[in-house]
């Protein structure tokens, strides 16, 4: 029970702000129902699509394979692999941590990490489908393009001043 | 359109899922109910967000405070909101594009979303106790530098 709270605290609390804000200020509800409807059927449509895709991939794509890949990668070839499977239609970020330990005892560079998660983080494929449909193709194609080259360059970056020695415990 | 590319990929790869393996596909929407249990409070949540800021803030209020006028304290605060937010990725978006409809710079929504994917504050203690403190401090603190520049210049192109 105090699992479930910890994981749905947000909707409950959700639930009592908006019907508070309901009672305070009836007439505003003409302007924020409307809203947060167009807002939920807009995710609705969208949202579970991009999640069955995610679902089909860990199904078919075992996590297991993505380090067995990536350990052996080094230079750009490491650079690349860790693009490929970060761009895969996987989950939130913290779900890489793990895979980001693992690769490093098994010898990838310190900067292919980074740049795993990075990519892991900022260019899903079905993530950057979504940024299309909302924000436009081309704040897509601009921001996309600027975050890869920042993600190498922050890879690199993070290498150089946190060192491999500090890294594995 | 986005839409009908997505719902293309979708039904292609759940029909060739379908073929090779009935149960491996019964596995994979058992996956995605499970994803989506999760992603549900906070994104009814930030539905809920949304038409509150809709209703009471006017628009001239967000287009002065997260417009072009605000500046680099309006790019810096919206990097700081989405390092410390805890949002799935998915719903960041339709919601920066709402906050664009209403007003807010391009610069605002770029460094939002790039610092909501790349750096997370709530996540830190986990990402330190697996990779290390020192790491941690790095990726993130470079990822939010390097979303504030980020947010800069996607606001000079376009």
């Amino acid at each position: 029970m105090k699992e479930f709270w910890k994981k749905y605290w947000s909707l409950p609390a959700a639930v009592v702000v908006f019907s508070m804000v309901g009672i305070i200020w009836p007439g505003k509800m003409v302007d924020i129902l409307p809203e947060t409807c167009n807002f939920l059927l807009q995710v609705i449509l969208i949202v579970p699509a991009v999640l069955l895709l995610m679902g089909l991939f860990e199904v078919w794509v075992p996590r297991s394979l993505v380090k067995k890949q990536m350990g052996s990668g080094s230079g750009i070839r490491g650079i690349v692999l860790a693009f490929v499977f970060g761009t895969a239609p996987t989950g939130p970020l913290y779900i890489a941590f793990p895979i980001a330990v693992a690769l490093l005892k098994k010898g990838a560079r310190v900067s292919n990490v980074a740049v795993f998660l990075g990519a892991w983080a900022a260019a899903k494929v079905p993530q950057i489908m979504v940024e299309i449909q909302f924000l436009g193709p081309a704040f897509a194609v601009v921001r996309l393009t600027m975050t890869f080259i920042a993600i190498v360059i922050i890879g690199y970056l993070v290498e150089y001043f946190s060192g491999p020695a500090n890294i594995r415990e | 359109m986005v839409l009908v590319i997505i719902y293309g990929i979708v039904v292609l790869c759940l029909g060739v899922s379908l073929v090779y393996d009935r149960d491996r596909t019964m596995k994979a929407f058992k996956v995605t109910w499970m994803m989506l249990k999760r992603m549900l409070p906070p994104t009814l949540a930030i539905a809920g967000f949304i038409g509150m800021v809709m209703g009471f803030v006017p628009r001239e209020v967000i287009s002065h405070y997260m417009g072009n006028s605000s500046g680099l304290l309006g790019v810096f605060g919206a990097a700081a909101v989405g390092a410390v937010a805890f949002i799935p990725g998915l719903v960041a978006f339709p919601f920066a594009g709402s906050l664009l409809d209403q007003g807010a710079s391009v610069m605002i929504a770029a460094s939002f979303v790039t610092t909501l994917t790349m750096v997370g504050v709530v996540t830190a203690p986990l990402e330190a106790s697996e990779l290390g403190l020192r790491f941690t401090l790095w990726r993130n603190g470079l990822s939010f530098v390097f979303a504030l520049i980020l947010g800069v210049l996607v606001g000079v192109v376009l």
